[in-house]
């Protein structure tokens, strides 16, 4: 990553949550990892005080309380929080899920994939595009 | 008429001649002359019969057309003559005018040469100077045409009576100019609004016009009126309240008719109640909406349900995988063979729930139908498929190029020709592909020199999860050949197949021809 700032990563399932945690040690990525259980579990998060904002925020999209698309029109609504880059990390192979999010500015769309190595090379892509690419308030 | 008028002048001749008159004889004799000559010349004129009898009624003179009517009977008595009968007939015209002095006609037949035609005699009397009935003058006039001619009006209307009366529906005309009256020309009124015609009377009106629901009204005069302006035919559609109260729905289709002035006077038009239909249609629209929704849940169910299998079945996945990793060493032999078949499982459980989301997918979700060469296409197909080289395909003849969906025809060649190549056990396997016109159709066909297949696995093998292997000898979801079905089926095409063990398999199916 081209900082050093934690990672957001907003997923409800635990098992997925120890994959992005697992793909990353085994990536060597050491960013640190922050979880929120769903879309308004990670806008608390944002807006506390005195938190660290991430660097990215990984987003699934179907989630309990506040899903991934709620969570995206909350965030680009939000001035100070639009700029920071989300890539979905969803099941959903729907186009309309794909549609909607990029309408609402992500900066990338995975599809998780059942193998877990095959998760692994998606997390691998995602740290070498944000390895390269510039981030906001770097 | 001419007739009476030549008779009437000739009484009055006779009634002048009473008359006490002084006049030199030869003035009056020239006179007389003068008179028989002008009535000799009216007799002539007449295009009736006419025939003179006296007071006995024996024939004194007839004219040529009473001659060509009846015959020359000159010195016979009429009645015997005419009639045939041996005294004055009953209801004779001329007794009669004997009697009273006034005209009499009636209508008879007669028998003439040409046969028994229906006539009709007028009979008046003639007097002498002196007032005395000497002789009777009978106009004689064959009404056969005037008989024919009634006749046939007779039966005409009778024809457009039981016509207008047959029809199951209220046959009607409106007078526009007398306060738009309803005139009815059979007697469906009743059966059809429970009212009768004088019930309908209400002040003025008399129409069924106070019946029709008043939502509906603006509807019907606005086309009745436009019909009117344009001169053209109607069709308007309302509910009226019947006398029970129910609310029946009537169709009425009418037509305005013109005077000479070009002013519509009245429309002419038969009303039908289409109560039953209306509600046929509307049920069997309910249905299907209905029916539609139904199919959508159950699509939508599908995919959500697979959908929502996924997560729980990828968070196994992973765990399988991190014990295999993270306790490789503290597993025996079977507990890794153990795991092994377990990721397996999960292998196919994530197969099979992908295989029902491609096909709740098709049908969900169309693509926009394009041309496409299907020999690129299938090539295209071939290649994907990377078969093994052992297996050699070939086109029996070219492919023709079709307006489809790309990706949904490209599925169903990638399932038959994906299929054929995974259960060739041959050393040297053999696919043949082909299309031939038939019956409005293309017939594809994609052929293989593989095992075969049983007769009674034809059905079977096109039905979701049916598969003739065991999973765990021939790993397949079973959805392939029912997606293939499902597309040709949303194409309004055909899919078979046609096989003997040991002689492979030929699978078909028809797409339809446009144009």
């Amino acid at each position: 990553m081209k900082n050093n700032k934690p990672i957001l990563l907003v997923e409800d399932d635990v098992v997925d949550q120890m994959t992005v945690q697992r793909a990353m040690k085994d990536l060597n990525v050491v960013n640190r990892l922050d979880i929120a259980g769903n879309g308004e579990e990670a806008l608390e998060r944002l807006r506390s005080s005195g938190a660290e904002w991430p660097c990215i925020i990984l987003l699934d999209l179907n989630m309990p309380r506040m899903n991934g698309i709620e969570f995206l029109n909350a965030v680009k609504k939000d001035e100070s929080l639009k700029a920071i880059p989300v890539v979905v990390l969803s099941t959903s192979k729907e186009d309309i899920d794909k549609i909607e999010s990029f309408k609402l500015g992500v900066a990338g769309y995975m599809v998780k994939p059942t193998d877990y190595m095959q998760f692994v090379d998606v997390m691998k892509t995602i740290r070498r595009y944000w390895t390269l690419s510039e981030l906001p308030g770097t | 008429m001419k007739s009476r008028k030549a008779m009437n002048r000739k009484t009055d001749g006779a009634r002048t001649a009473r008359k006490p008159v002084v006049e030199p004889l030869k003035a009056v004799i020239l006179r007389a002359e003068e008179e028989k000559a002008k009535a000799e010349a009216i007799v002539a004129a007449i295009g009736d019969g006419v025939s003179i009898q006296d007071a006995n009624f024996k024939i004194l003179y007839q004219n040529k057309i009473h001659r060509q009517l009846v015959g020359d009977h000159g010195g016979e008595y009429c009645y015997s003559a005419y009639r045939r009968c041996d005294r004055v007939c009953d209801g004779c015209p001329l007794e009669r005018a004997f009697k009273d002095g006034k005209i009499h006609r009636m209508e008879t037949t007669n028998i003439t040469p040409r046969g028994t035609i229906p006539i009709e005699i007028t009979a008046s009397s003639l007097r002498d100077s002196t007032g005395q009935i000497v002789a009777g003058i009978e106009v004689v006039r064959d009404i056969s045409e005037r008989k024919r001619i009634e006749g046939a009006l007779r039966e005409s209307e009778n024809a457009y009576r039981i016509l207008s009366e047959d029809i199951p529906g209220i046959v009607y005309r409106v007078f526009l100019t007398d306060n738009k009256r309803m005139q009815f020309f059979n007697n469906m009124l009743q059966p059809m609004t429970g009212y009768t015609e004088e019930e309908l009377h209400s002040g003025k009106v008399h129409s069924i016009e106070p019946l029709i629901l008043a939502e509906d009204w603006v509807a019907v005069t606005k086309g009745v009126k436009r019909a009117i302006q344009k001169n053209e035919s109607f069709e308007v559609e309302y509910r009226l309240k019947h006398k029970n109260g129910d609310i029946r729905h009537f169709i009425e289709r009418g037509k305005p008719r013109f005077g000479s002035d070009d002013k519509a006077i009245f429309v002419d038009g038969v009303i039908f109640d289409v109560t039953d239909r209306r509600q046929a249609l509307a049920r069997q629209n309910q249905l299907l909406t209905e029916l539609e929704n139904v199919n959508k849940e159950l699509n939508d169910f599908a995919y959500i349900v697979s959908h929502d299998l996924k997560a729980p079945l990828r968070g196994i996945g992973s765990l399988v995988n991190w014990i295999a990793t993270d306790y490789a060493d503290t597993f025996d032999q079977q507990g890794k063979e153990q795991l092994g078949l377990l990721s397996g499982r999960v292998d196919r459980m994530h197969k099979l729930i992908e295989g029902v989301l491609q096909y709740s997918r098709t049908g969900r979700i169309s693509e926009e139908k394009v041309e496409v060469n299907l020999n690129d296409l299938v090539v295209h197909v071939i290649d994907f498929l990377s078969l093994p080289k052992q297996i050699k395909v070939t086109f029996e003849n070219k492919l023709p190029t079709i307006a489809c969906e790309r990706i949904r025809i490209g599925q169903v060649f990638q399932n038959l020709i994906g299929n054929a190549a995974k259960f060739l056990e041959k050393p040297e396997g053999e696919i043949r592909i082909g299309c031939v016109v038939d019956a409005g159709c293309y017939r594809f066909s994609i052929s293989d020199n593989g095992p075969g297949i049983e007769e009674r696995h034809f059905d079977r093998i096109f039905q979701m999860f049916q598969t003739l292997l065991s999973r765990d000898q021939f790993e397949s979801t079973g959805v392939g050949l029912a997606l293939v079905k499902k597309i040709i089926d949303l194409y309004g095409g055909k899919v078979w197949v046609e096989s003997k063990i040991g002689q492979g398999s030929s699978f078909f199916f028809t797409l339809p021809r446009e144009g």
